[in-house]
């Protein structure tokens, strides 16, 4: 399926030789996600998983590659994940795509010879791209020739570009695009048209093992890290809220603690009063958030999958669409190229129409190659036979030829 | 519009005779019979060439009394019966006329009114000229823009699908990452 022969791949540099794109299908993303989800090693607690590794995982509505079994993803440091993959070829950041053709003979028909109805404004042309939307052409530039429908996809980023050529001869004839000079022949690139046709799954978005690694390195830190624990307990009406609470976090705590700046103030002459200050201080307030391992889970699946989940159904495999006709409300006519021809509906003529105002010809021709009404717009009446013509009667000439005539 | 007498008079007849000249004293053209060959034209006036849409009712001959011009002219003629022709071919001046109106003046007596037919006249020439053809019923070149058509409101619309089974399955996965794959079975880190 792939002929990445119509493009020219970017070969990586060096520099990114060690990064490494694999293919997946469903079955693999699960099992990703299983990974992800599960709890996880005191490495990958530390150093990542699999997923904080991956700079994306990018979703293609397309058979990209065969996959093979018994492959391994794998990080420096998180656990290998054996699984059902593909290697993307490591040269191979794009992929060429061909779509298929279609010959545009008149927009009114077949066996119809084009005319100047075929043409805007009389017709309009449009194309229908699966998951980028409709886009115009323009006709001189299709008429009787092959419209050819190629995708090009950057696998790293999941943003395709369509380029649609036109060419005198089929695509079986596989002439490269214009841009492509070595093997150029004739086929034109007329338009091309950017959209985003990957979607990006936030599967590396997520903080979450930062908050952990963020918890465990405090936890090595502050093992010595000795205070009060201390709260106090509401002392009545007139008592600010305003509280100094410390607690020593000694490893994930199983709370969510608020401590507050400032001082404890009470007034009213409480026993309990520490110090006492108007106004009550509550200058800074700051919020350290530490879970238990549960909750740092719920935390990564929330993450990972309800911004999957929320992605998919944006993904709109399912384009709705402008409907020119049924066929594009279901999702086999959205995945598929559509050619929409549009014409102007002509009040019917016979050949009537003909004799009472003729056709266009637009050129010099002698008259007596010509028969039927004539339009005669400029025309030099000298000559031959008219060596008695009154200047009164070439005028009346000039003007009825000018009108029209039958000749 | 110049109005001028043209005696009728048989072709080749001794015309002194039978002129009526009480309002002419010197017949103008006294000397110069003319003769005017009536026909039914059935032809639309544009047409050039005419010829096949003529029929030939007769003959008659006579003489000028006054000016007469070659692009519109009045003629009295008699006539024994109502004019049952219009067009006219006036010989010596070898150019083809309309009757363009009938007047009556008194028994047998009819004026005409003829305007000259330019296209008859020199359809010969006309038809050796070279000219800018606007438009014309038999030739065309379909694809100059015709602005005398007349569309109505609506379009047709067809569509036709370009097959492809590029999405038509399920899609996958591309996971970019570092050194995330490797074809070797790990004895050591795999689950």
């Amino acid at each position: 399926m792939a002929n990445s022969s119509w493009f020219n791949s970017i070969p990586l540099s060096s520099i990114n030789l060690q990064c490494r794109s694999v293919v997946l299908n469903d079955t693999g993303v699960n099992d990703l996600a299983e990974e992800a989800i599960d709890i996880p090693t005191l490495t990958e607690a530390f150093f990542g998983d699999i997923t904080k590794w991956s700079a994306s995982l990018l979703y293609l509505p397309f058979y990209i590659q065969d996959l093979k079994a018994g492959q391994f993803l794998k990080t420096p440091y998180a656990n290998y994940i054996q699984i059902m993959a593909g290697e993307l070829d490591i040269l191979t950041e794009t992929g060429g795509y061909t779509l298929g053709e279609y010959y545009c003979a008149s927009l009114r028909g077949t066996n119809i010879s084009p005319s100047f109805l075929d043409y805007e404004p009389y017709s309009k042309l449009e194309v229908y791209l699966p998951y980028y939307g409709f886009a115009e052409l323009k006709i001189a530039d299709v008429l009787n020739k092959y419209i050819q429908f190629r995708l090009r996809v950057d696998f790293k980023t999941g943003q395709a570009t369509y380029y649609i050529g036109v060419n005198e001869s089929s695509v079986s004839q596989p002439n490269a695009p214009k841009w492509d000079m070595e093997n150029d022949i004739n086929t034109r690139i007329i338009s091309t048209y950017v959209f985003q046709l990957g979607y990006n799954f936030p599967i590396g978005r997520t903080d979450a093992a930062d908050n952990l690694r963020n918890m465990l390195s405090s936890a090595i830190k502050t093992a010595a890290i000795v205070g009060a624990s201390y709260i106090a307990p509401a002392l009545g009406a007139g008592i600010s809220t305003t509280e100094v609470l410390t607690e020593t976090t000694t490893a994930p705590s199983t709370t969510t603690q608020t401590v507050q700046g400032g001082k404890r103030t009470k007034k009213g002459g409480s026993p309990n009063i520490v110090s006492t200050t108007e106004g009550g201080a509550q200058s800074q307030t700051k919020h350290i958030t530490t879970n238990t391992q549960s909750q740092f889970i719920a935390q990564r699946v929330n993450a990972c999958f309800e911004g999957a989940g929320e992605a998919l159904s944006n993904l709109g495999l399912r384009t709705q669409t402008d409907k020119p006709n049924n066929s594009f409300a279901d999702g086999v006519g959205a995945r598929q190229v559509k050619i929409i021809r549009k014409f102007s509906r002509l009040v019917p003529r016979d050949e009537s129409f003909g004799k009472l105002y003729g056709f266009p010809v637009g050129e010099v021709r002698k008259l007596n190659t010509l028969s039927g009404y004539t339009e005669i717009s400029n025309i030099h009446i000298e000559g031959e036979g008219f060596e008695t013509a009154t200047h009164t009667e070439i005028a009346m000439l000039n003007k009825l030829l000018s009108d029209g005539v039958i000749l | 519009m110049y109005k001028i007498y043209v005696d009728y008079i048989p072709k080749n007849s001794n015309a002194l005779e039978t002129v009526d000249n009480n309002r002419f004293k010197v017949p103008y053209f006294y000397e110069n019979s003319i003769t005017l060959i009536l026909y039914k034209n059935t032809a639309e006036p544009h047409r050039v060439n005419k010829a096949g849409y003529l029929e030939t009712v007769g003959e008659i001959g006579g003489v000028f009394r006054d000016s007469a011009s070659y692009s519109s002219l009045q003629i009295d003629i008699e006539y024994d019966k109502l004019i049952d022709f219009n067009y006219i071919y006036l010989v010596e001046f070898d150019r083809y006329y309309y009757v363009s109106d009938v007047t009556t003046v008194n028994n047998k007596l009819w004026t005409l009114t003829l305007d000259i037919d330019v296209l008859y006249t020199y359809r010969n020439a006309i038809m050796n000229l070279d000219g800018f053809i606007d438009r014309n019923e038999n030739t065309t070149n379909p694809l100059i823009v015709d602005k005398k058509i007349v569309t109505e409101m609506g379009e047709h619309i067809y569509t036709f699908s370009v097959d492809n089974s590029l999405f038509d399955g399920r899609g996958q996965y591309i996971l970019n990452g570092f050194g995330i794959l490797t074809p070797e079975v790990d004895t050591e880190g795999g689950e």
